[in-house]
């Protein structure tokens, strides 16, 4: 991935070379796109020129975000303050684009990490969602029946659980089947534990999320 | 398909410590156990020579990242030497036979304390390789694997990835995860560090 160069709206100490460089607001830094985008993401940096900011979010036109609960148009608007070409969409639960974020509104939205979580889609992971937290497990929520049906296919509960709200797809048969198993799933109770079920008899590559995607950056 | 627990013991504290999770493992389970330890030169020849000048943690990492070349078992459980099992642990290996690769759990350091165990140099590169410093860490003290392509390209990177730095092994996993990702199936703290598998974590050390 080449480098591309960034005006810094905040101060920043960057690293190359296992060295870090002080940088104030306003001086500019050669980095690589990813990074570039995680900037432009949480404004932290900005690109004048419309060309060369397009060139560096392109790789996102593959992208897209389905807000199968909540307001599609508040997200799109908060979307599109950072990434104008992002498609946001309302609905159902579908893989309506090759690389999908499956959103309800109600989990916070952290854009910078959204680049990144489309990016392990282009990597060989097939989904990625955060975990639900680091404490409650899969014997901590549903009823006993759903439980007993969960451990029936998983074989244990002591398992942490993902948080449903934020899933990033990328679509290809297998994550389409497991995109209907879980549907089915959903509908007969807990949406974490119809989740796991769907997930386990997926074997889907599934990158796990540490909770911050969801919530406040990690110091 | 065979089963089996492997631990690794360089240093004969390390060694003690293996006997003693063995004497645990063997209190729920008759499954198979392999040891590798200094007197035991299991790696295929084409890696012979390779952990010389190497401290006893070195060689102890450099024989985990290479797993795959010398477990006996197409499933296997590695349990570092200073954990306990207390239970049953069949539904690791019954992951396994559901064809997930690897069954692990996350590591109770995340965030701010995400590879504090590392060098610097080794914590840069996992953020840089990840493009985040927001990625679970996972806890690689005790963690079931079963032979396959995918494990085998997974194994191949971490040991490249090891050897950049020598050190500490989880920064290396979550580098090599992001070049050969294989389905992970994540268990709870239960399975390592909590009832299940007690981890006394470093107490084998020499």
């Amino acid at each position: 991935m080449g480098k591309v160069w960034v005006q810094l709206k905040t101060p920043k100490i960057v690293f190359e070379g296992g060295t870090g460089t002080h940088y104030l607001a306003g001086d500019w830094v050669e980095t690589g796109k990813m990074q570039a985008k995680q900037w432009l993401a949480d404004g932290s940096a900005e690109v004048p020129r419309s060309d060369i900011k397009k060139e560096i979010i392109a790789d996102l036109d593959n992208c897209g975000i389905v807000v199968y609960r909540g307001d599609a148009g508040q997200v799109s608007s908060h979307v599109h303050s950072h990434f104008p070409g992002l498609s946001v969409v309302g609905g159902d639960l579908r893989l309506e684009f090759p690389q999908t974020l499956l959103y309800d509104s109600a989990c916070p939205l952290r854009l910078d990490l959204s680049v990144v979580g489309f990016h392990r889609l282009t990597t060989g992971w097939q989904i990625a969602a955060p975990l639900w937290n680091y404490q409650q497990l899969a014997r901590d929520v549903g009823n006993e029946g759903e439980r007993a049906c969960t451990k029936s296919v998983i074989h244990d509960l002591r398992v942490p659980i993902y948080d449903t709200r934020l899933v990033y797809v990328r679509r290809c048969p297998q994550t389409t089947s497991f995109l209907e198993l879980w549907k089915s799933e959903r509908q007969s109770g807990d949406d974490k534990l119809a989740f796991m079920r769907a997930l386990y008899q997926s074997r889907l590559v599934i990158c796990a999320l540490p909770t911050t995607w969801k919530g406040r950056r990690a110091r | 398909m065979t089963r089996g627990v492997c631990f690794i013991a360089f240093g004969n504290r390390a060694r003690q410590q293996a006997a003693l999770a063995i004497a645990a493992l063997r209190e729920h389970s008759t499954i198979d156990t392999f040891l590798f330890d200094d007197f035991a030169p299991h790696l295929p020849k084409e890696f012979a020579g390779l952990d010389e000048g190497l401290t006893d943690m070195q060689k102890s990492r450099w024989a985990k990242v290479t797993m795959d070349l010398w477990t006996p078992f197409n499933y296997t459980l590695y349990l570092d030497a200073d954990t306990r099992v207390r239970g049953d642990i069949s539904a690791g290996f019954e992951n396994l036979q559901d064809s997930w690769d690897v069954v692990m759990t996350a590591s109770k350091n995340q965030h701010s304390r995400l590879l504090w165990h590392c060098t610097e140099e080794d914590k840069r590169e996992t953020i840089e390789v990840a493009c985040t410093n927001e990625v679970l860490q996972l806890q690689a003290g005790v963690f079931f694997f079963r032979k396959s392509p995918e494990t085998k390209a997974m194994f191949e990177a971490w040991r490249e990835e090891w050897l950049k730095f020598k050190s500490q092994d989880q920064g290396a996993l979550l580098r090599a995860l992001c070049t050969a990702p294989v389905n992970i199936w994540l268990l709870g703290r239960d399975w390592n560090g909590g009832a299940l598998i007690e981890h006394l974590f470093g107490r084998a050390r020499g």
